[in-house]
């Protein structure tokens, strides 16, 4: 039973990085964000385990307990537990005013299980459409995202290749005469990402930026020039629970350029705050949370607290069932 | 071997689902202040336009608002070099590049750039960046603005340009329609009325845009269309004022007042040819079927409506619809003084029938109608006369029978 539990948290640190990876970057943001995954695990965790003693398939069903790269490790004649998992995606992103009236919107459109994403559509207030991204998905490891403008007529496009864990390890972006204009390559070790290199037109290097963990925590970025000399670097501090609370940008001297804060109640992200390099704030950003986590409403604010823009998305949920030991 | 299947097939979609969403958020793949850090310094070592042009599409394709100083930035150099641009690739290509910093900025609502984008506006005549600088302006609240672009549209509105200019004057009147709608200021609403009104082509959607603005800036605009109504001469604009007037969320009070000026205007005036009396009967007839429809009745109206009974007993002035349309309205007005002036007319009726006269039965029925519609018992006199007339017609007299059973006893 104890090794069921084991599986079953893992399992489910796992989908909730699928919860949360609709709105963030998945790994980074994951270790950022790990006690609300540790709290949303538990939930989940409760409720499958009662799911699991309750939906259990027939003993008769042969199980198979697979580690994360999909190989087999071990067979046991255990009864399979059934996981029932939700996972939320966001199908509307709609802007309004500060006072309140609607600005553009943008509609997201999946395959009909709710698994893949196919398009972007952005449309201003007279639901005229202002912008498409249409995604193609090649195999698991390649894509193509193409970007059109109000006219239908291809703007740019970028190819993308991921590696077997769904990490971008390259993208290149190209105009619509198929000139290459930028490539962005990154590099992982232990599932995190350690380095983010951008080159130019000819292939020359413009930018190196260098990711670095204390732990599985994202604590430091160096950007640093092509010849490698420090430009500028970003320290990040966390809380106790090892939630992200500050994010601070420094120049190649250590001189402070601006910062960000971060507040949570409830394991949520409820407030950033961005800092000038005197400390005032210059501006501020306020989320309201559903019961899931889920952003349901942004608040961009200035430093006087006059809103600027209000951003409501909806989600969609679909249930991801599995099976563990 | 199924459940092993099935699981080898879940694990795969896992792993899909999490590429998906690392697909769908490719553009944040990392957290944005190194990206918008290595973005604005890439930016700053660009040398070409092309070098700046590729790195601005990666800059605005983040819509992050990190970016607006960047952005802002990028805008102040193109300040600059507006005026160095001769050759027409060059130029495009610098329009282009502009403009996607410029509607970037508008996306991002990002205020403090009112004062770099309000430079675009002012001195760029290219109409597509122009109008892209205008409606960045409006999607930022850059309200401080609002009179230069009040300005803009209403030179637009005369359209004193060279007639080659037209669809280049169009482009930029769009834009300000929308602007000036997002912006909500009282005071725009005199030049999105002329725009609503003025000489630019149905294709180009400006006037129906205008008027849809013109409910969005402002719920009562009774004070705007009053000064519009009497100051300006042209009976098309004082109608057209009227009309904005009755499809506005004003009080049914000020919508009343709006119909007794407009009526008082529609008496006062002379039409000089058949187009001016044309508008000149659809200015009075809007007037009082407002009148007729609004819950506020003021009294003011009653003289204007009496002078048109009286104007047309002596000169036959109105037509037998707007007559019509001035009993429909008379039969709302309850008061004593509305209804001595009905019995006064419809006394005159009985007087000419009497004495041999045709009357036109619908005006004679309409009379009758608006009298027992008011339900005040001072019509009884007059009614009766018609009922034992000798002269009317039975279906006049049975009118009277039923406007008798209205009054109030």
């Amino acid at each position: 039973m104890m090794l069921c539990i084991i599986i079953e948290s893992y399992r489910l640190k796992l989908v909730v990085r699928e919860l949360t990876a609709c709105l963030w970057p998945p790994k980074e943001i994951y270790m950022k964000f790990k006690s609300v995954l540790k709290i949303l695990t538990s939930i989940f965790f409760i409720s499958v385990f009662f799911t699991a003693c309750a939906t259990a398939p027939k003993a008769s069903e042969p199980a198979v307990v697979k580690d994360t790269s999909g190989a087999v490790v071990e067979a046991v004649k255990k009864e399979p537990v059934k996981i029932v998992t939700t996972v939320y995606y966001p199908v509307k992103e709609e802007s309004y005013f500060g006072d309140g009236a609607k600005d553009e919107y943008r509609v997201f459109t999946y395959n009909d299980d709710g698994t893949l994403l196919l398009k972007e559509d952005l449309y201003g207030s007279d639901d005229k459409l202002q912008e498409s991204i249409v995604s193609n998905y090649f195999s698991p490891e390649s894509g193509i995202k193409k970007f059109y403008g109000s006219d239908g007529n291809l703007k740019t496009y970028e190819k993308i290749i991921l590696d077997s864990d769904g990490n971008i390890l390259k993208n290149e972006k190209y105009d619509n005469k198929d000139n290459l204009q930028s490539i962005s390559t990154y590099e992982y070790a232990n599932g995190l990402k350690t380095n983010w290199k951008v080159y130019g037109s000819s292939n020359n290097l413009l930018s190196t930026t260098d990711y670095k963990y204390t732990g599985k925590l994202l604590t430091r970025i160096e950007s640093l020039s092509p010849g490698g000399e420090m430009e500028e670097y970003f320290v990040l501090k966390y809380n106790s629970n090892g939630l992200l609370v500050e994010n601070t940008h420094f120049n190649s001297v250590g001189d402070v350029e601006d910062s960000k804060t971060f507040e949570y109640k409830g394991g949520f992200l409820i407030m950033e705050q961005q800092h000038r390099k005197n400390g005032s704030v210059s501006r501020k950003i306020m989320y309201r949370n559903d019961k899931n986590g889920n952003h349901v409403e942004i608040v961009y604010m200035d430093a006087g607290d006059n809103v600027q823009e209000r951003l409501v998305r909806t989600y969609e949920s679909r249930e991801e069932i599995s099976y563990e030991k | 071997m199924k459940a092993e299947k099935r699981l080898v097939m879940k694990n795969k979609s896992l792993k899909l689902i999490l590429i998906i969403t690392v697909l769908f958020m490719v553009a944040s793949v990392v957290s944005a202040n190194e990206v918008s850090a290595v973005w604005t310094r890439l930016f700053r070592r660009a040398v070409s336009l092309t070098q700046k042009s590729n790195i601005m599409t990666n800059i605005v394709e983040q819509h992050n608002r990190d970016m607006i100083p960047v952005l802002m930035e990028a805008l102040d150099e193109q300040l600059g070099n507006l005026e160095t641009t001769g050759d027409v690739t060059v130029r495009l290509q610098t329009s282009e590049y502009t403009k996607m910093i410029v509607k970037e900025l508008g996306r991002l609502k990002a205020n403090e750039a009112a004062p770099l984008i309000i430079q675009i506006v002012e001195n760029v005549d290219e109409p597509f960046l122009k109008g892209e600088g205008i409606i960045a302006l409006g999607k930022i609240g850059a309200r401080q603005y609002t009179n230069k672009l009040n300005l803009l549209l209403r030179n637009l509105n005369f359209n004193l340009g060279d007639i080659q200019d037209q669809r280049k004057n169009e482009i930029v009147a769009y834009s300000l329609v929308l602007a000036l709608e997002r912006l909500k200021q009282p005071e725009s609403y005199s030049p999105l009325f002329f725009a609503s009104t003025g000489w630019y082509s149905s294709g180009s959607g400006i006037r129906a845009k205008a008027g849809e603005a013109m409910l969005n800036i402002i719920d009562d605009p009774t004070e705007q269309l009053m000064n519009i109504l009497l100051e300006n001469k042209a009976y098309d604009i004082k109608l057209a004022a009227l009309s904005a007037g009755s499809k506005s969320r004003a009080s049914d009070e000020n919508k009343s007042a709006l119909a007794v000026s407009a009526l008082k205007e529609g008496l006062l005036a002379s039409p000089k040819n058949p187009t001016e009396k044309i508008q000149l009967k659809s200015l009075r007839v809007l007037a009082l079927n407002i009148l007729e429809s609004s819950s506020s009745k003021p009294e003011e109206a009653i003289p204007y409506m009496s002078k048109m009974l009286e104007q047309y007993r002596t000169e036959r002035l109105y037509d037998i619809d707007e007559m019509v349309d001035l009993f429909e309205a008379f039969g709302t007005f309850p008061s004593d003084e509305s209804v001595k002036a009905q019995t006064e007319f419809l006394a005159y009726l009985t007087d000419r029938k009497e004495s041999g006269r045709v009357i036109d039965l619908r005006i004679s029925k309409s009379s009758i109608i608006a009298i027992g519609n008011t339900a005040n018992p001072l019509g009884f006199e007059q009614l009766t006369n018609v009922e034992y007339s000798d002269s009317w017609e039975n279906s006049v007299k049975r009118e009277a029978r039923n406007a008798l059973g209205k009054l109030n006893k």
